[in-house]
């Protein structure tokens, strides 16, 4: 029961941090609400960015905590293969998801009838929101994992949701700035 | 020697790649169903003024709940904590039911954070208690029947060998949010019959 208690007391304080940040995020939405109900397709970029972006960060951090468990990486900044080997292999899968990104959103579009882009502004649209998200979401996961840990919290707790919150909303602030690029 | 640990290297890399990009490429598909779900829904979204601002919220609680619960679990079998069996056991239990339980108290706050944002930013809303409502049933739900899933498909990863902790990240929030999603509509949908909305 103490480590239910543990789960809890780390959670609730980091969930409800978490809360007000997605609220932001959905008050971003609802600002553009007007955009994006007559412009669908981009609400359905919405959750993919999101989830490559919070996943990406959740499998970040996963390996991290696991690798600092096994006592494989110590938690500091400092050069470490396994650390790199991590984050090349992350960044790989990182950039090929986001061109798969634009293209299932197409493919989605083209079958539903919803009003699309072209399939190559479609993929644009997947590489840019895609490394403009993934890039800050390496830094933030690997940091959080270890700050957490250098705490004494568990990182499993602590880091998951907070990388998904700022994988939502700085994926919807992607969004936000690139619906301005592309000039919707 | 070197080349050795060279190919030994390139190895575990791809390993990491391709078990990642697998998971990824599940998420993604899966999330585009979700947005085009959303997409779909935007009758619903208008007719509940100050849903697209609970949205973000009651998603992200699949992350954090749905996700955090797929890492303890990830790392219990990887520590041989619990065996990758459904059964009544103190460790799942305990994990399952502090997933739930915070899924219904963080569920009432994101509702009545919602409504103090939408009052202070001028937004309209469909009130305190529509969106209490909606926000209560329908993170409730998904956070039960997230967990559950979560745990089902984490162990059957396990057992085929595969690591949970290169693919739950992202079948977690996938699953988490269809779940999510799916009991977000239910939820709007009993709302407007209950309140008399739209």
């Amino acid at each position: 029961m103490s480590s239910m208690r543990k789960i809890m007391i780390e959670s609730f304080p980091i969930l409800t941090v978490v809360t007000i940040v997605e609220l932001l995020a959905g008050i971003l939405l609802e600002l553009r609400s007007e955009t994006l109900l007559t412009l669908p397709i981009l609400l359905v970029f919405i959750p993919p960015l999101n989830n490559l972006g919070g996943s990406f960060g959740c499998v970040v951090s996963s390996r991290i905590s696991t690798a600092l468990s096994l006592g494989d990486i110590e938690p500091r900044f400092v050069r470490n293969e396994n650390l790199e080997e991590n984050i090349i292999s992350v960044i790989i899968v990182g950039v090929i998801s986001s061109i798969y990104l634009g293209l299932v959103v197409y493919i989605v579009g083209y079958f539903t009838g919803i009003p699309s882009f072209n399939v190559t502004t479609s993929i644009l649209f997947g590489i840019v929101s895609g490394l403009m998200l993934i890039t800050p979401i390496v830094g933030v996961s690997v940091a959080v994992a270890f700050i957490s840990w250098n705490l004494g919290l568990d990182p499993d707790n602590v880091s998951t949701p907070i990388i998904t919150a700022i994988a939502d909303a700085l994926g919807i602030s992607c969004i936000m700035i690139i619906m301005k690029l592309f000039g919707f | 020697m070197c080349t050795r640990e060279g190919e030994d290297e390139m190895k575990i890399r791809l390993s990491v790649i391709r078990e990642s990009l697998i998971a990824e490429i599940f998420s993604i598909t899966g999330a585009s169903f979700v947005g085009f779900g959303l997409a779909q829904t935007t009758g619903i979204i208008h007719s509940i003024p100050g849903m697209l601002a609970v949205i973000p919220g009651i998603l992200a609680l699949r992350g954090g709940i749905s996700g955090s619960l797929a890492a303890r679990i990830g790392t219990a079998l990887h520590t041989g904590i619990i065996e990758a069996k459904l059964e009544v056991n103190p460790v799942i239990t305990m994990n399952v039911l502090s997933a739930i339980i915070l899924g219904f108290l963080e569920s009432i706050l994101v509702a009545l954070i919602a409504y103090v944002f939408t009052y202070f930013a001028n937004i309209q809303s469909a009130g305190l208690h529509v969106l209490l409502f909606i926000g209560v049933m329908g993170g409730t739900l998904a956070a039960t029947i997230g967990s559950f899933t979560t745990l089902i498909i984490a162990f059957q990863v396990y057992r085929i060998g595969i690591d949970p902790d290169s693919v739950m990240g992202p079948i977690a929030t996938m699953t988490g949010d269809l779940v999510a999603i799916s009991s977000l509509f239910l939820a709007v949908t009993v709302a407007k019959q209950l309140f008399g909305i739209g």
